[in-house]
Order: C-alpha cells, then sequence, then structure tokens
C-alpha cells in the first residue's frame, strides 16, 4: 500500500474522472487536473469565484464548475484547454448544476426550483422545465441515459414526469399517490422507478415509466417514515431505510418486504461477527515509525478486535425538539456483487451494520472508536473503505479487517474518500488537503489477510 | 327382659351388701372376745389422738360416747367434706365438659376462620392476578400512548420545520422579486457563452424535432416497456422452467427413494408371505405399494410442462402421497430402530426416575412430618385432657369393678360352700339310692347290681376330682389373668367406644356392647343343657367359671357339642390359645367387646348362678 504526498484542495471537491485516468481537484477557484498514475498537473483552470461543485463529464472530455454564489458555471475541455464555457443564470440564481448522461447538455436549477433549465453545449439551445420539486432527489436519469425521471407539482399535486433526454421531449406525465413526494429513483435496470413520499408519512410506490402503480409500501403509519432508498445494483432489491432504525428489504418479483434488518444497539446474535476497533496511545514511538520522515508521534495505534456478544453498541437519543432527528439508517449501499448491505444508523455513528443478502442476515459490524466520517463500497468487489477522521483507514473485506495508518502525516485526518473506477486506487481527503493511496493487489490481499 | 334382669341382680347385690355389713359388724366382737377388742379400739383410737376409752383395764363408757360421738362428727363433717368435694368435681367437670364444648366450638370456628381465609386468599391470588395483568395492560398502553406521543412531537417538529423553511423560502422569494423589480434597468447577460460549439458525443449530427420524430419517441418508450415486460418474463420463464425441473427431479428422486424401499419391502413381503408372519407389516406394504404405483402413474414426465393450473391437482396429489409415504416410511424405520442403545437408556430413564420418585417420597414424609409435628404441638394440651379424662373415667371403672370383684369374689366363697354342701348332699343321696336300689335289686336280681353301680361310679369319681382339681386351677390362672388386664381392657374398650360412639362414659358402651349374639342366647342353655342330658350332675368349678362366662369359646363349643365331661376339660386346656388367636377372626369383634361388657357379665353369671343354686337346691 502506497500513498501519495499530500495535495491541498478545498471543501472536498476532488474527483476521480469516469475512465480513471485523471483526477481533479479545487483549491477555491483553481481547477487542477493531474493525471492519477503520476500526479503530475495536466490542465490548470481558473475559475471566476470559489467553485462550489465540480463534475466529470461521462465521456471523461469535460468538466462543469458551479458557482452558486454568482449563479454561474463554468465548462472546461481537458482536450482542449483554451476551450471556454459560461453558464448565467442570471437574476433566476443557481441552486444546482449537473451533467445530462451525455456529456453535451447542462441541467442548471435556479434559486426557489424554479426552472431547470437544459443547456446544450451542442447547439446553445436552452430548454427550461417547470414545476420541479426539488432538484437533488427529485431528479434521476436512467443508468443508461435515455430517459429523465422528473418529480414535479402542479397544482399542488405531485407528479413525475418522463422526459426522452436526446430531445428533452415530455414522454409521459402521470401523478402519484403521495402527499409530498421527496424523491424518486430510476431501478438501475430502468424497468421502474421507485417514488417515496415526505418522511412524515412512510409511503413507497413503485412506477412503471407508462405510469402504472405496481405497488405500494406502507411499514407504519404515523412515525416519521423513509429517511433513505437504495437499489441493489441488479434491480433485485430494494432497500429502504427509515426513521425507526430498520432497513426493510423489498423484492422486485412480488414487491413485498423480504426481510427487515433491525439496528438495536444491543447485539445478541451469535452469528455476526463483531470488529471493535481498540485503541492503543504508544509510549514510545516505534522503530519502523522512526524510518519514515515525518513519524506521527502523536497518533495512537489501533487495531480491530473480535468481541462476543452480547454486546453494547454506543447510541446517542437524539432531542426530540429538534426536526430531522438523528435517528434512523441514514446511509446504506449495496455492495457491487449483490453478496452484502451495508448501513449506518444516525443514533449508532460508530458502527457499520454489513448484513449478508443470501441469508438475509447480520453479518459483520464494524464498531468503530469514533463516528464514521464516510464510507464506500469497492466498485467491483465487497470491499469497504471507510474512515472516522482520524489518521487511518479501515478496509473490511469477508476475508477480514483491517486499519492502515496513513503514514504521511500525523495531522492528515482523513473525512472523505473515493475509489478510483479500477478500485485500485483510493482518494483520501482531510478537510483542506488530500492523497492518493494505491492498492496494489498482492499487498492489498495480504494486508486484508493480516 | 335383660334390662328386668339387671336390676334384679342389683336390688340383690344391695340386700346382700347389707347383710354382709351386718355379718361384718357382728363378726368383729363378741361376748368373749370384748376386752381384746376393747384393747385393739383402744390402741387405734390412740393411733388417731384420742385418749383411751379405757380405765384401769375396765370400759369408760362416758369416753366410748364421747369418743365415738367425735368420730361419728368427724365421720359426718368427712362427709360433708367429701360431698362438698364431689359438687366441687362435679362442678369442675362440668366446667371441664364446657370447656370442651368451647374448645371445640372454637376449634370449629378456628377451622371455618381458616376455610375463609383460604377461600380469602384465592379471592386475593385472583385479584392480584387480575391486577398483574391490569398493570401488564396498563403499561403496554402506557408504552404505546409514550410512542405515539413521542411520534406525534417528532411529526409535530417536523411539521413547524418544513413551515420555517416554507416561510422562509417565501421571504427569501418575496426579497428576490422585490430586487429584481428595481433592478430593471442594467440587466445582466442572460444566457451561454460558448467559444464553440461541440460535437454530439456520439459523433452524429442533431435532428429536427417534429412531430414524427416525438411519435417515434413515445413508440420507442413503449417498445423499450415492452421490451422490459418481455424480458422480465423471460426471467419469469426461465426461473419456472427451473422450477418445474427440480420439481420433476424432486419427484423422480422420491419416486426413486420409495420404489427402493417397496422393491426392498417387497422381497421382505414376498418372505413374509412364505412364513405368514406379519399380517400388518403386508397390509401397509401392500397399500404403500399400490399408492406408489398409483403416483408414479399418475404424474407423467410431460405434466411438468403442461400449464400449471391443469396439473396442479395431479401434481399436488400425488405429491402429498408420495409425502405421506415417505413420512410412514421414515416413522417405520424409527420405530425399528428403537436399538438397544435406546432401551438401555430408557432403563436409566426409568432407574432415574424411581429414583427422584424416592427423593420426592422422602420430602414429602419430610415435609408431613414436620406439618404434622407442629399440628401436634398445636394440639398437646386438648390431647392430654382428653388424656387425664379418660385416666379419671379408667380408675372410676377400676375401683368398681375391683368393687365387684370382690363382690363376686364372697359370693364365690358362699356358694363353693353351698356347694361342698351340695357334693355332701348329693353323695349322701346317691348312698341312699344305691342302698334304695340295692335294696330293691337284691329283692329282684341279686347278681348284677354292686358291680355295674361300681364300674359307673368310680371312674366317673375319680374323673369328676381331677377335672375340679384342673379347672379349678385353670380358673385361678384365668382369673388372675382377668385380674390384671380389665384396666387396659376396659381402656382399649373404652378407645373403640371413643371411636364409634364419641367418648361417652364407661357405662354407655358396656350396655351398648353387651348384646353381643352369644350371651343372650347361652345364659339360658348353659345352665339348661347339662340337666337335659342326664340327671342333674355336680357343677364342677370349670363349668362354673364357664357359667361366669369367663370362657366363651369352650363353653359355646360346649354346648354345641353337648359332649362328655372329658372334652370340656380339653377345651379348657385349648382355650388361652384360642382365646389369643381369636382376634384375626371376624369373631373377635363379637369377643372383644367381652372384655369392656365384664361386669355386666357378672351380673348374668350371678343370675346363673342362683339359677343353679335354687335347681340344686331344688333337687
Amino acid at each position: 500500500m502506497n500513498f501519495s504526498e499530500l495535495f491541498k484542495q478545498s471543501q472536498f471537491h476532488c474527483k476521480f474522472s469516469p475512465d480513471g485516468q485523471y483526477v481533479v481537484t479545487c483549491v477555491s477557484y483553481k481547477v487542477i487536473v493531474r493525471s492519477v498514475d503520476t500526479l503530475q498537473i495536466l490542465r490548470l483552470y481558473t475559475c471566476l469565484d470559489a467553485v462550489q461543485n465540480i463534475e466529470w463529464s461521462s465521456d471523461s472530455a469535460f468538466l462543469l464548475c458551479a458557482m452558486y454564489k454568482r449563479g454561474i458555471c463554468q465548462v472546461w475541455s481537458v482536450e482542449h484547454p483554451d476551450w471556454t464555457c459560461k453558464i448565467d443564470e442570471g437574476s433566476a440564481g443557481l441552486t444546482h448544476a449537473q451533467w445530462s448522461p451525455d456529456g453535451r447538455h447542462v441541467l442548471t436549477t435556479a434559486s426557489f426550483n424554479l426552472r431547470i433549465t437544459v443547456w446544450s453545449l451542442v447547439n446553445k439551445s436552452i430548454s427550461y422545465i417547470r414545476y420541479v420539486k426539488n432538484s437533488k432527489d427529485c431528479l434521476s436519469f436512467t443508468d443508461n441515459g435515455k430517459y429523465l425521471a422528473l418529480a414535479e407539482s402542479r397544482k399542488c399535486r405531485d407528479c413525475v414526469s418522463i422526459f426522452e433526454v436526446e430531445s428533452w421531449q415530455l414522454l409521459k406525465l402521470f401523478e402519484t399517490d403521495t402527499e409530498d413526494l421527496s424523491g424518486l429513483k430510476w431501478s438501475p435496470d430502468g424497468r421502474v422507478i421507485c417514488v417515496w413520499d415526505h418522511c412524515l408519512w412512510y409511503k413507497l410506490l413503485i412506477y412503471t415509466m407508462d405510469g402504472r402503480c405496481l405497488t405500494t409500501y406502507k411499514a407504519y403509519d404515523w412515525a416519521l417514515g423513509v429517511k433513505r432508498v437504495t437499489w441493489s445494483p441488479t434491480s433485485q432489491f430494494l432497500a429502504v431505510g427509515s426513521y425507526d432504525q430498520k432497513v426493510r428489504i423489498l423484492n422486485h418479483i412480488t414487491w413485498k418486504s423480504i426481510s427487515e434488518f433491525s439496528h438495536i444497539s444491543n447485539i445478541q446474535s451469535t452469528n455476526a461477527v463483531v470488529y471493535s476497533e481498540s485503541e492503543t496511545k504508544p509510549s514510545l514511538p516505534r522503530t519502523e515509525n522512526t524510518l519514515i520522515a515525518s513519524p506521527p508521534i502523536f497518533s495512537t495505534q489501533s487495531k480491530y478486535e473480535f468481541l462476543s456478544p452480547p454486546i453494547q453498541i454506543p447510541s446517542v437519543q437524539p432531542d426530540p425538539e429538534k426536526p430531522n432527528p438523528k435517528i434512523g439508517v441514514g446511509w446504506l449501499e449495496f455492495s457491487p456483487d449483490n453478496k452484502f448491505l451495508a448501513t449506518i444508523d444516525d443514533s449508532m455513528k460508530t458502527a457499520v451494520h454489513i448484513w449478508s443478502m443470501l441469508k438475509l442476515s447480520l453479518y459483520v459490524v464494524l464498531l468503530q472508536a469514533s463516528p464514521i466520517k464516510c464510507a464506500r463500497w469497492d466498485p467491483h468487489t465487497s470491499r469497504l473503505a471507510l474512515c472516522t477522521g482520524n489518521d487511518k483507514l479501515y478496509l473490511w473485506s469477508p476475508s477480514g479487517s483491517v486499519s492502515v495508518q496513513v503514514p504521511i502525516s500525523a495531522t492528515f485526518h482523513v473525512h472523505s474518500l473515493k475509489w478510483h473506477p479500477s478500485a485500485e486506487s483510493l482518494l483520501l481527503m482531510s478537510k483542506d488537503q488530500m492523497c492518493i493511496c494505491y492498492l496494489e493487489k498482492k499487498e492489498r490481499d495480504k494486508e486484508i489477510d493480516n | 327382659m335383660e334390662n328386668g334382669e339387671i336390676f334384679t341382680s342389683h336390688f340383690r347385690f344391695r340386700e346382700s351388701a347389707e347383710a354382709g355389713v351386718v355379718k361384718r359388724i357382728s363378726s368383729f366382737c363378741s361376748a368373749e372376745s370384748l376386752p381384746h377388742r376393747l384393747d385393739f379400739l383402744d390402741q387405734e383410737l390412740s393411733v388417731y389422738g384420742y385418749p383411751s376409752i379405757q380405765t384401769d383395764e375396765k370400759l369408760n363408757q362416758v369416753a366410748l360416747v364421747n369418743v365415738t360421738y367425735d368420730l361419728l362428727q368427724t365421720y359426718r363433717r368427712a362427709l360433708e367434706s367429701h360431698s362438698d368435694t364431689a359438687d366441687g368435681l362435679r362442678n369442675s367437670e362440668s366446667d371441664a365438659a364446657r370447656f370442651q364444648h368451647l374448645l371445640s366450638l372454637a376449634r370449629e370456628d378456628v377451622a371455618t376462620k381458616d376455610r375463609e381465609l383460604k377461600t380469602k386468599r384465592i379471592e386475593e391470588a385472583h385479584l392480584n392476578q387480575r391486577i398483574e395483568t391490569l398493570r401488564k395492560k396498563l403499561k403496554s398502553e402506557q408504552e404505546k400512548c409514550r410512542r405515539l406521543s413521542s411520534e406525534m412531537q417528532s411529526r409535530d417538529t417536523q411539521f413547524k420545520h418544513e413551515k420555517k423553511k416554507k416561510s422562509q423560502e417565501v421571504e427569501r422569494m418575496q426579497t428576490k422579486l422585490h430586487q429584481l423589480l428595481q433592478d430593471k434597468k442594467h440587466e445582466r447577460l442572460l444566457g451561454i457563452e460558448i467559444l464553440n460549439s461541440l460535437q454530439r458525443s456520439d459523433g452524429k449530427r442533431g435532428k429536427w424535432t417534429t412531430d414524427k420524430t416525438k411519435k417515434n419517441n413515445e413508440q420507442e418508450m413503449y417498445q423499450l416497456i415492452l421490451a422490459n415486460y418481455e424480458d422480465s418474463q423471460k426471467e419469469l420463464l426461465n426461473e419456472n422452467t427451473a422450477m418445474r425441473k427440480y420439481l420433476k427431479q424432486m419427484q423422480d428422486e422420491l419416486v426413486c427413494a420409495l420404489n427402493e424401499k417397496t422393491t426392498q419391502r417387497d422381497v421382505k413381503q414376498r418372505e413374509s408371505r412364505r412364513l405368514s408372519l406379519d399380517k400388518i407389516d403386508i397390509k401397509s406394504s401392500a397399500s404403500v405399494s399400490s399408492e406408489e404405483s398409483e403416483a408414479s402413474d399418475s404424474v407423467l414426465d410431460g405434466m411438468f410442462e403442461m400449464p400449471y393450473d391443469i396439473v396442479k391437482d395431479d401434481i399436488e396429489k400425488s405429491l402429498k402421497s408420495k409425502w405421506r409415504a415417505l413420512r410412514r416410511l421414515y416413522q417405520h424405520k424409527n420405530l425399528h430402530h428403537l436399538t438397544e442403545e435406546d432401551k438401555g437408556k430408557a432403563e436409566n430413564k426409568s432407574e432415574k426416575i424411581t429414583e427422584y420418585e424416592k427423593v420426592i417420597q422422602e420430602q414429602q414424609d419430610l415435609i408431613d412430618y414436620f406439618t404434622a409435628g407442629q399440628g401436634e404441638k398445636s394440639s398437646s394440651f386438648p390431647s392430654d385432657a382428653y388424656f387425664l379424662e379418660e385416666k379419671s373415667d379408667l380408675d372410676q371403672q377400676k375401683s368398681i369393678f375391683y368393687q365387684q370383684r370382690l363382690a363376686f369374689e364372697n359370693e364365690r366363697k358362699v356358694y363353693t360352700e353351698a356347694l361342698l354342701q351340695l357334693g355332701q348332699d348329693q353323695q349322701n343321696f346317691e348312698e341312699e339310692k344305691s342302698r334304695w336300689l340295692q335294696h330293691h335289686f337284691l329283692q329282684l336280681t341279686p347278681f348284677r347290681g354292686s358291680s355295674s353301680k361300681k364300674k359307673w361310679s368310680s371312674p366317673n369319681k375319680s374323673f369328676r376330682d381331677k377335672s375340679l382339681s384342673l379347672s379349678w386351677n385353670e380358673g385361678l390362672k384365668n382369673h388372675s389373668a382377668h385380674d390384671v388386664s380389665p384396666s387396659l381392657r376396659n381402656a382399649r374398650g373404652q378407645a373403640d367406644g371413643m371411636g364409634t360412639s364419641g367418648g361417652s362414659s364407661g357405662a354407655q358402651p358396656l350396655l351398648t356392647r353387651s348384646p353381643n349374639k352369644t350371651s343372650p342366647n347361652r345364659t339360658p342353655e348353659t345352665p339348661h343343657n347339662p340337666w337335659n342330658g342326664a340327671s342333674p350332675p355336680i357343677p364342677s368349678t370349670c363349668e362354673l367359671y364357664r357359667a361366669l362366662g369367663l370362657r366363651y369359646k369352650s363353653s359355646d363349643k360346649e354346648n354345641n357339642s353337648s359332649t362328655s365331661s372329658f372334652k370340656v376339660k380339653s377345651c379348657l386346656k385349648k382355650s388361652p390359645t384360642n382365646q389369643s388367636h381369636a382376634s384375626p377372626d371376624g369373631q373377635s369383634e363379637l369377643f372383644s367387646p367381652r372384655d369392656s361388657g365384664h361386669t355386666l357379665l357378672l351380673r348374668h353369671n350371678r343370675l346363673k348362678m342362683d339359677d343353679i343354686k335354687t335347681a340344686l337346691f331344688q333337687s
């Protein structure tokens, strides 16, 4: 396992290009494109203002930099550094900007969700989409990029409109049976759209593209409902995380719940393996560390230990007076091979639950010493990387779990991470710095075996 | 009749007692023995602290009168005090009885109270249970309420939050609008600034959007939807075929397994038929095999490719039958495979069970012991009281019995005297008779008379003497046995009586138990039977005792058999053993009360004796 040197970045705006050749970092208004292999600076762009969002086009040829404060977007071409493009939303304001899947259109959302403007970089044409509910969760492209589903609110009624992306033609518009639609998502195979209601009403609906409602799922009434929804990569499962600290798995044929994964702070199950991180402060810097240029004197040693149940996971009860209570499953993601589901309950931020989808039961619990900041699945295999805001990187795979100290600097605290599309390297970000961690195949296996 | 007899006997007893007193007084002193007796009296009186009644070897009459008077006075006083104490005793007895009654009442009260307490306790337990369930319900309701209220609260806060968000948005919008209205003049350049247009990512040129392309798009969408449906149908089809395949495989394997079993069974069957042993087995296996053949026939391979709703019933039926067969086989196997190991286990288990039962029994005994011990402790006083009462009763009865025995002894003396005299008289009479017979015989046939008479008389006499002595000894023995026993036997009798008639005084059970079958029937017979047989013989002492009811069994036997006196003697010899062995028989019930009814029998016997006497004297 190798680590690159540290580079500056701001606000975690660092991204690998989809083809895996480049990595882009933003330092305030400067946008730097490097080669992943050599880390040499290939391009350097200067934006009009501090970049607030950066996004690669799907073909890795263009970069979209959004400056919401100014209400403008700038597009840069990696191939032609002289080519410029500036999109100004003007007085309507800008709250969100994103690429369309074809990489030739930019979608900008005006403030107050007034409209979504589709800017064509091919023919400068402009299309407007009105009545948008919100542009983050209510906008979903199919995986093949052919269709766009958009949640709208027309005459105080929730509807879903389907657009043909190539021509931006409205193909279908249908009403949904929701109180306040708060999100929708295409299934990865593009056959159905999952629509869920606001958290005040636990309601989940499955629609086909032509507006037929396949099912309405309601786990309970009254209490706060759906928090997050995720499709499995094969579209066979729909995982619904909710405020009652449970994940419900729906199947793709009958759309009925096949399992409920409860996140209880007291684990009694003997089948699950519990890894617990134990930290020890070394009294003297070890000889290995002295070899490295900047020995992490202030850092702590940590290792995983097996715990036998019953285990008490530290949990924080949310303040009932505050909205959006910090409880319930707020993050859940399937492993790319569809074998595992990793979840984090917001009241138990130190623990990741990994559920086996073959046995529909709890498989592993990773109990960290501090709250988890970010967790990501390897894009190819069942391997989970996570960070907790310290100088360590944690990796889990079915064969074992390991914690790796970032040896570059003791002050480099990993707050976010991203996988390279080939899964050969990891992008680690602290609050103002970033580095790349290269996982060599053999070494990686060794590490995991340890 | 019987009562009359008792009264008369009682009367006679008193009369005879008075006569005895007179006799006793008169027998103390006579004219000749007066000075002696006076000396004796003087001595006796001096013992009691009286002055001498003699002065100068002469009777001081004044002193005697004074002393006599003083004696009388003291005697009266003693009598008075005696009566007082008797009254007191009676009072205390009645008090005791009252207290006993009160005690029993209190006990009953306690029992009822206990019962009430128990019922109350049960009620309480019931109520407690109800309270518990209600509490649980309440708890769950409270929990529910709490949950609901927390849900409501979270919803409420969420709502407020949303409202606030919306109002803020509205505010921001308003300000924005205001700003826009004001800054109308220098409008910013809206739109896109682009160096040069890009090519499409697929390298194709853009197309005009016409109605046709729109329609095409829609068509494409529907085609996609259709394709999706087709895909999903294909998936389902694949799944379905796989399932069908598995079903068929399962069926085949089931058939295979069952066939194996049946072939094995068929072999067995043939054997069993040959041996004609296990009929039930044949039947069951036959039914199984027939079912199986039916099942395998009914479901063909092609059936699994047919539409499911048509063949559903058949498949289900065949599968069910197969399952049933399999289950039966399994059970059969299980039954057969109750190996020795299992048996050993079972034995172990049963041993353990017996062990545990023993332990349980011991514990039970211990518990009983402890609880009983407590019970005894609590009731120790009253039981003791009963005992004392019994004791006093016994003592009383004993004294009565002794008195009666004394009287009886006296009577016996009198009677023996009379008997001796009677014997003499009879001898005289015999002699007279023999003389008269001799005289008469000599008148008729002078040869036979003397020899025959001697033959008859001599053995009889010797025998009678023997029997007399023997029976006398026996009687003494018996009597002594009786002397010792009454107190105990009486006690036992009373204990029995307590069991049945509830602790009444000693006299009552005697009356109730006296009519045992033997005594009234026999009483008239015993004197008459021997008399009827031959000329009245001299009653031997053994007969006397028998008549006195001291020997029941022997007398009974004797009466029934009505044989010679030799037999009687043997019976008498045997009788003690008989008596001791009588208890296990049913008759023992009849005999055992005799002990308690002893005094009554004595009266009877006195009556009988009187009868005998009169009869003898008449004769």
